[in-house]
């Protein structure tokens, strides 16, 4: 049985295909202004990759929050379950996920089965998310991939006391006048991301094992600030990116077969 | 005519003073909408920011009546005197002063009873209306008719959840504060009636004010969606409509305009005042009074009769009663297996898209739980 799996966020749309428990191919594009066009590239290109045609395709399940705009799919369920499913599939030991994505942050816990038992989400702005470090990014003449190895060249770290995206980027401001050094100001940029973070996984309570999903996670100066906070061990997958992406293939598995996955 | 807020605010006393009144929910849409931002701070109650809207914008209100139960109210009594000074109108404005101890402690029940004796004497010369024994005892029958219905409207939703619309139900709840209770116990009798499947009182409904508060009561909802409690600050309606959108069914709620307005029971005694201040302190109290254990019961018990098995906790912005309450309530429930889903809004219909993948994905996390 094939099934897909389609996570349209606010940055980036991905998609898994799986067949029997395994995954046969992903994709990830941007998502830009439309949601819709964005689901149908990400599906094509995950159907060219794995060399299938729409027609093998039994299920199709969309999350993240433009999944209302997938005219293709069979079902939506949202990023939370999806993450909770996506992470206990890759490591079964995994009790907490801590999910940062393009516009908000979430902490999940869960039970053995990879079922949801609690759940928080960040407040309504995008502090602390992919787009605050993108902004960030853009400010310090980065690329937002190139944050992590920048982290690993400072030798300490700068103070960022606001974590409101607007006050942040113009503290950021002032440490570039400052003649700073730019890595510092990127370790302080993660530190403060991980106090958020762990403000929030803490108000929750974290259980070990902890997995980090999201784009967010493939930042390794935001899971060695955030590991360091929590006093945890993280857990990161290889494509953390598609986590909720393959949590929808799992379960779209799930409705096919009436079976738990 | 008087405005009011908090429901700690006994109305009998208005009515026996023969003074109209009505409850101002905030709703402020209109010539009004931003005007609080000349007299309060952006960071500061949404719900009193939207009243103080509401009543500026009635060029009828010659006075409000604000308990003093949250700061929000204190500032909110202020904000309303400074107005009416700057419009050069004479607005009466009285800030009734509320203990914070309910349960039957005979010190709280004398010293609210002194100051709603107070406020019916200012409100006398202020009006120049005379207070009547006579006039008391009609409006105390009047207002527990009304109560009465409301209670059993609750009940008829509580059998049927999924049959309920619970904006419809706190639309009737509203129209009931705005209303004389004589005037509308009938409206009030032929919904009940019509929802109790009367032919009788579904053609009194016809064409009356009760047809439209009827037509959005009714829902057709799935009865197989999980109950659920709301509770916490007045939630903006579209915030009930997504919440029924997305599969739930609200059987119960605690909300101070919705089930709790309801709940006063005041017996008549030889001294009005102690009877009201009695009636309105052993209510269910309101997060703001320190019940903390008493509360607690309370809300579980009332999740347990509604058959909840989620609860929906809302919060506004700025609001320290609730936010103080909700992790001690979330902490109550876990250890009862219920799980709390927490919204927080600034009291306007926006935000939804966010809210839906919260309240989606609680859902999923009870239907999980349910082996769904």
């Amino acid at each position: 049985m094939i099934t897909a799996g389609i996570d349209v966020g606010s940055l980036s749309t991905d998609a898994v295909l799986l067949r029997d428990g395994e995954v046969l191919a992903y994709s990830i594009v941007n998502t830009g202004a439309q949601a819709r066009a964005a689901a149908e590239r990400a599906f094509e290109e995950v159907l060219e990759k794995a060399g299938i045609s729409l027609s093998e395709v039994d299920t199709v399940v969309a999350t993240g929050y433009g999944r209302m705009s997938v005219p293709f799919a069979d079902g939506q369920v949202t990023e939370i379950s999806c993450h909770g499913r996506g992470s206990a599939f890759l490591n079964p030991e995994v009790r907490t996920v801590i999910d940062i994505g393009g516009q908000d942050s979430k902490v999940i816990r869960l039970d053995g089965q990879g079922n949801v038992i609690d759940f928080l989400m960040n407040d309504k702005c995008a502090a602390g998310t992919g787009r605050f470090l993108e902004v960030m990014a853009d400010r310090l003449e980065l690329s937002v991939s190139t944050l992590g190895n920048e982290d690993l060249k400072a030798e300490g770290a700068a103070e960022i006391s606001s974590m409101c995206t607007v006050f942040a980027e113009s503290e950021v401001i002032s440490l570039i006048a400052r003649g700073i050094p730019r890595p510092e100001i990127v370790r302080g940029l993660h530190r403060s991301i991980a106090e958020r973070t762990a403000g929030m996984a803490n108000r929750l309570g974290i259980m070990p094992r902890v997995m980090m999903t999201g784009g967010v996670a493939k930042n390794p100066g935001v899971v060695r600030a955030l590991s360091e906070k929590l006093g945890a061990e993280i857990v990161v997958p290889p494509e953390p990116q598609i986590v909720g992406a393959l949590g929808a293939a799992l379960i779209a598995r799930k409705k096919r077969s009436g079976k738990a996955v | 005519m008087l405005g009011w807020v908090c429901t700690y605010t006994p109305e009998e006393i208005f009515a026996t003073l023969g003074l109209e009144s009505y409850r101002l929910y905030g709703d402020d849409r209109g010539e009004y909408a931003k005007a609080d931002l000349e007299y309060l701070p952006v960071n500061f109650c949404p719900l009193g920011r939207a009243c103080l809207n509401e009543g500026m914008a009635n060029p009828s209100l010659t006075g409000v009546v604000l308990a003093a139960s949250c700061h929000a109210l204190v500032h909110l009594a202020s904000a309303f005197r400074y107005s009416g000074e700057r419009r050069g109108k004479e607005f009466f404005v009285h800030l009734l002063d509320l203990p914070r101890t309910p349960d039957g402690n005979d010190a709280a029940v004398r010293a609210f009873a002194s100051s709603l004796r107070a406020m019916a004497g200012r409100l006398s010369s202020f009006y120049g209306a005379a207070w009547d024994d006579g006039a008391f005892s009609e409006a105390l029958r009047a207002h527990q008719r009304v109560r009465r219905l409301l209670r059993e409207l609750y009940r008829l939703r509580r059998e049927r959840p999924e049959d309920f619309r619970a904006a419809g139900l706190l639309e009737v709840v509203r129209a009931a504060g705005r209303a004389k209770k004589d005037e509308f116990h009938p409206i009030l009798d032929g919904i009940v009636k019509a929802l109790k499947g009367n032919k009788n009182g579904e053609s009194r409904v016809d064409g009356s004010p009760a047809a439209a508060l009827l037509a959005g009561l009714r829902r057709r909802g799935s009865p197989g969606g999980p109950r659920l409690l709301v509770a916490g600050s007045p939630l903006p309606f579209a915030y009930l409509d997504l919440i029924e959108e997305l599969g739930g069914n609200i059987a119960g709620d605690d909300l101070c305009q919705g089930y709790r307005y309801c709940l006063p029971e005041v017996k008549e005694g030889p001294d009005p005042f102690i009877s009201l201040a009695g009636g309105y302190l052993e209510r269910v109290p309101c997060p703001r009074m320190l019940a903390g254990k008493e509360r607690f019961s309370y809300l579980l018990s009332l999740a347990r009769e509604t058959g909840a098995r989620g609860v929906i906790y809302h919060a506004l912005k700025f609001c320290d009663a609730s936010l103080y309450e909700y992790p001690l309530l979330r902490e109550r429930f876990a250890e009862a297996g219920i799980p709390v889903l927490y919204l927080e809004t600034e009291y306007r219909d926006v935000g939804l898209e966010q809210a839906r993948t919260r309240i989606q994905a609680y859902l999923e996390l009870l239907g999980e739980q349910a082996g769904d």
